[in-house]
């Protein structure tokens, strides 16, 4: 755990600004971003994952700050990577999950990263799962994910992490919104959070009878939160600790195998994108679905 | 290209929102990754601007300019090569100090357009003056 030790905090920022940069780096993609992760994926896994999704406003970040001491007390150092959206129009983005963190709780052994989406699709950054493998490698015992306000299927970080829990709250939706597939087919544990909006029993209750059709033995918890004065904060640390009873790690091959194809893609649409640009690429006027076919075969059959 | 990404802080207790709100949505629109800290300490503003790795601290400073400058210094000896711009109401005296240290700095009547080409030009985007 070099990077967090407050010897090291103390005598410069050194270490501190090296991961932060090689987070950047691997932001920026390519080639490089490519070698850090592989760097970072000879590490023996040791870091427990935990993610925090639900719509925009439910209180994601607001919950993290409030379960900030209790993470810290079980696990000593806490990393949080929190993805809001980049604006289509601009590329620009504005990132506030910080303003909602109660920074008493902060100092060497709470590492914070704001990570736009850059385009990405799937409620995270494309960075996002490379950065938990720089976390991890760099001996963060807990990395804690947040993804952007979620619609229904925006939901890639179940593949990260070792747990998910669902944010919702009061008001969130009738019984038909609850039985829709996506958002509460997966998920460890719900929360329903602003616990003193009014509608708090019935969300509970239509949320639990979708919860029970899953095919599991036991159905996730429901939790009631206010996350801004602490109520029901003990209650969920209890269960989300007990639910990351899990070998630490146990998702680093997951996301191994992800990194794999990921960057197996990535080299294939490079591969493509120069076929393209290639003279070899020039297609007859077809119908389509024919060119398609006929463009593809050209393609393989070039790369043979 | 990839954006580049800017710390909002406030310095102090000052509470007032809308000066460094209005100045985050132009320099989101302007195509830059804004982190909102909001009112921080000195070691807090530092801590972010490492970790969130950014290419340029705005700091808003209301009142107290002895904090601000605490702050600048904090920022350019832990990071030397990280730019600072400062915005917010500040008396003439306090622009000279933050001036003397390097800062653009932005006191009220100031342009969205000034600020945002400040934005560009401190983090290597465009070389006008």
């Amino acid at each position: 755990m070099s990077d967090v030790t407050s010897a090291d905090w103390a005598d410069g920022f050194t270490a501190r600004r090296a991961l932060a940069k090689s987070i950047s780096a691997v932001e920026s993609g390519g080639p490089e971003a490519l070698a850090i992760e592989q760097r970072a994926l000879q590490q023996p896994a040791a870091a427990h994952v935990l993610g925090f999704t639900g719509p925009p406003g439910a209180g994601k970040s607001s919950l993290i700050s409030a379960l900030l001491p209790h993470a810290l007390d079980h696990y000593g150092a806490v990393a949080i990577l929190a993805v809001d959206p980049s604006s289509s129009l601009t590329g620009g983005a504005l990132l506030g999950d910080r303003v909602r963190m109660d920074y008493r709780h902060f100092d060497q052994k709470v590492f914070f990263r704001s990570m736009a989406s850059r385009g990405y699709q799937g409620g995270i950054a494309a960075a996002t799962r490379a950065s938990v493998n720089v976390l991890d490698a760099a001996g963060w015992p807990l990395v804690i994910i947040e993804t952007l306000g979620i619609g229904q299927v925006e939901l890639e970080v179940m593949d990260l992490a070792d747990r998910v829990a669902v944010v919702l709250n009061p008001g969130w939706g009738d019984s038909f919104q609850a039985n829709k597939a996506g958002l509460t087919e997966q998920g460890d544990a719900f929360v329903l959070n602003k616990a003193d909006r009014p509608g708090l029993e019935n969300a509970k209750i239509l949320l639990e009878q979708s919860l029970q059709c899953l095919p599991t033995a036991t159905p996730p918890g429901v939790f009631s939160t206010i996350a801004t004065d602490g109520e029901g904060i003990p209650e969920l640390w209890q269960a989300l600790s007990n639910l990351m009873q899990v070998p630490a790690g146990e998702q680093q091959s997951r996301r191994r195998s992800v990194a794999i194809m990921e960057g197996a893609k990535a080299q294939l649409l490079q591969d493509f994108d120069e076929f393209l640009a290639s003279p070899a690429a020039a297609s007859p006027e077809t119908a389509p679905s024919e060119g398609a076919v006929d463009l593809l075969q050209r393609f393989y059959r070039q790369r043979d | 290209m990839k954006p580049k990404r800017i710390l909002m802080a406030k310095t102090g207790l000052d509470g007032h929102w809308r000066g460094p709100t209005i100045v985050a949505r132009a320099l989101r629109d302007a195509g830059f990754e804004v982190i909102m800290i909001g009112m921080a300490t000195t070691a807090e503003i530092v801590a972010a601007a490492i970790d969130e790795d950014v290419d340029l601290v705005g700091l808003n400073i209301g009142g107290h300019i002895d904090v601000a400058l605490r702050a600048v210094d904090a920022v350019q000896s832990a990071a030397p090569d990280m730019p600072i711009f400062a915005g917010g109401t500040i008396p003439p005296h306090a622009c000279k100090q933050l001036e003397a240290k390097g800062l653009e700095v932005f006191p009220p009547g100031s342009m969205l357009t000034d600020i945002v080409d400040s934005a560009n030009r401190l983090t290597g985007l465009s070389t006008a003056p």
